[in-house]
């Protein structure tokens, strides 16, 4: 009898001071307990927003493990997990983007471009809203205002700290940068004039930001279109949603707990061709700098190759610049297949001593597809159009294909969520129903009578029929309380799955 | 707060190189929002017409669809009385690749094929449906009274 309508057990007049009396110890225990998942949770926030400071010295191939800042919002990956995926060259690094490009630039144009380049998007801090809480001039606070506002705070503090660690970060940069520049000092992280040139030299657009990035982007596994990082990491998930009825006839609010089951969240469609879980593979190019490869400052042509190009057909008239984009063009094609497994370091590094010898441009992409696994995927690397490499669409489940709902994982957790808050809802709805059911009965026979006597009267009813209709009211409520329960205990269940 | 190079490009190549029988011009003072008008497309009832919307591009956009509102009464059965628009692009299938050009596309494409199946405004929908050649009848009619 203990979960009867809300509203009654939480009445100080009520039937039910045993239950009143036993709520608030496991209320503090609760609080305990919670208390310490708010602390894991500001320290995950925490940890997210170091996680989205970009720092020059974090670099992957000429860019970096955090995004430029296009979006302001929306940045609530899983920033482990892409970190990650950039490191082992699965997903193309946090690209700084070009806001223009022109291809007929001279090679000190684009540099000077690429030079003044930021690590961030200008931060501004009036984004910080200031809205006042309603409970502002209210003598007594709610417990609820009280935590709305520590919250607030919190975020506050975050972004404040963020900008500031960026902030920190970019005159870093830009001081190890005039340094190296000026010659008295070199910074192994800062790139080489040929790094940034060989990357932004055939910068393509992305199709969702039309920003400019080096045309290693990360491709859609089904239609083999670019899209940024940056761009990636924006695709989630819609909130739950009840179905879209195709056709059939419309829910009515009857069956509000079916609606509750019946949500639905959807994997992310492809933005191009509209297929169903999207995801991307990325082939990097054959760069390796940074983290897993040599300094970027240390990055140079390797004109040596360009003689041994059997296309490139030796003549002596050819121009260094021929040269150059010859070995820019090598050093674009993709190293390995998109199957996602980088080759092993060492390999790399002796591919690249050897390309210093007599190897072929043939040899080295045979090699190439010795350590892939897969290699029918490697077979048209010569193509020196880098985004167009894969032909054909790959299933969500391929190896190395990274979907959306990988580095947003949290959508199982906010279906469950608002499906047990929907149901809930709907449970309250419904006992509220049936104890307004009592309260129409009662009322009609006693009408002078309170509430209070009423729920006495109610346990010692003598009337058969009213006691009859009474128990089946009852059976209903322990139904709705035995179905909270379910949803909560599942709830917890998956909790504690996805933990692990 | 800067505007994205994205809205900047889409502006400039709207200005550029406009869609025939669609024109769309941003505001001077809010660049996110745009003054539309679309023509009635020839063979639709809503021929010889000139229709007002607006169109504003929300802070998630490109990840949001643009939010378009006709200004402009029409009599079609996916409008409604306040001129919103039952558009699947607009809402579950809007995808970051499109753009504020194909949706006016779409919607001017809306006019020419109007869904009675999937209605917004009840009543047309019905009167398109019991009674098309009248239904036709009353948007011209509509087209020479308002959209002109």
């Amino acid at each position: 009898m203990g979960n009867t309508p809300a509203k009654e057990t939480r009445s100080p007049s009520g039937s039910f001071s045993k239950d009143n009396v036993a709520s608030p110890k496991s209320l503090v225990g609760l609080s305990k307990r919670k208390k310490e998942r708010d602390r894991e949770k500001r320290r995950q926030k925490e940890q997210h927003m170091l996680d989205l400071i970009v720092r020059y010295q974090e670099n992957v191939d000429g860019d970096y493990l955090a995004p430029y800042g296009n979006y302001k919002d929306g940045l609530n990956y899983k920033t482990d997990v892409v970190r990650e995926l950039i490191i082992e060259r699965k997903l193309a690094p946090f690209y700084t983007p070009l806001e223009d490009f022109d291809e007929n630039w001279t090679d000190s144009e684009l540099l000077s471009r690429l030079k003044r380049l930021k690590l961030h998007a200008p931060t501004s801090e009036s984004f910080l809203d200031e809205d006042e809480d309603p409970d502002d001039h209210k003598i007594h606070q709610s417990a609820s205002s009280m935590r709305r506002k520590e919250h607030k705070a919190f975020k506050r503090h975050l972004s404040e700290m963020s900008i500031k660690f960026q902030r920190d970060a970019e005159s870093r940069f830009t001081r190890d940068k005039s340094v190296s520049e000026s010659g008295i000092k070199s910074y192994p992280n800062i790139p080489s004039d040929d790094l940034l040139l060989t990357l932004y030299r055939n910068a393509v657009e992305c199709p969702i930001c039309f920003l400019y990035y080096p045309p290693n982007l990360n491709l859609s596994r089904c239609c083999v279109q670019p899209i940024c990082t940056e761009c990636f990491v924006q695709l989630k998930r819609l909130d739950p949603h009840p179905p879209h009825d195709e056709g059939a006839a419309p829910n009515t609010s009857s069956d509000s707990e079916k609606i509750a089951e019946e949500l639905i969240s959807e994997p992310v469609n492809c933005p191009f061709c509209a297929m169903s879980d999207f995801g991307v593979t990325y082939s990097p190019p054959n760069l390796w700098t940074g983290i897993g490869g040599r300094p970027p400052r240390d990055f140079n042509f390797i004109p040596h190759v360009i003689h041994e190009d059997p296309e490139t057909n030796q003549g002596p008239s050819r121009s260094r610049e021929y040269q150059r984009k010859a070995s820019l063009s090598y050093a674009m094609t993709k190293s390995h297949s998109a199957s996602g497994t980088p080759p092993k370091k060492s390999t790399i590094f002796s591919e690249y001593r050897t390309n210093q010898g007599q190897k072929s441009f043939e040899d080295s992409v045979s090699i190439n597809s010795k350590n892939s696994d897969n290699s029918s995927q490697t077979k048209n690397v010569e193509g020196f159009d880098p985004a167009r490499r894969r032909r054909g669409s790959l299933p969500a489940t391929a190896p190395g294909v990274i979907t959306v709902d990988l580095i947003h994982p949290d959508w199982e957790q906010k279906l469950l969520n608002a499906k047990s808050k929907l149901a809930r809802r709907s449970a309250a709805a419904t006992a509220l129903h049936a104890s307004s059911l009592i309260y129409d009965r009662d009322e009609s026979q006693h009408t002078y009578t309170s509430r209070l006597e009423r729920s006495y009267r109610r346990s010692d009813s003598s009337n058969g029929n009213d006691h009859n209709s009474h128990t089946s009211i009852e059976e209903r409520m322990i139904e709705e309380a035995l179905k909270l329960s379910l949803l909560d205990e599942e709830e917890r269940k998956l909790k504690e799955r996805l933990k692990r | 707060m800067s505007l994205p190079k994205r809205i900047i490009r889409e502006t400039e190549r709207l200005v550029s190189d406009p869609v025939p029988g669609i024109t769309a011009v941003p505001h001077e003072d809010n660049l996110r929002y745009f003054n539309v008008t679309i023509d009635g497309p020839s063979g639709s009832p809503y021929e010889g017409g000139k229709f007002k919307l607006e169109l504003f591009l929300p802070d998630d956009y490109p990840m949001l669809a643009p939010k378009v509102r006709f200004l402009t009464k029409i009599y079609h059965p996916n409008i409604d009385r306040l001129g919103r628009i039952c558009l699947d692009v607009l809402k579950a299938n809007w995808s970051p690749a499109l753009q504020v050009r194909t949706i006016l596309l779409s919607i001017q494409a809306l006019l020419s094929s109007p869904n009675p199946d999937d209605p917004l405004a009840n009543e047309v929908a019905e009167e398109w449906k019991s009674n098309e050649q009248n239904a036709i009848k009353t948007a011209r009619e509509w087209t020479e009274r308002f959209a002109q």
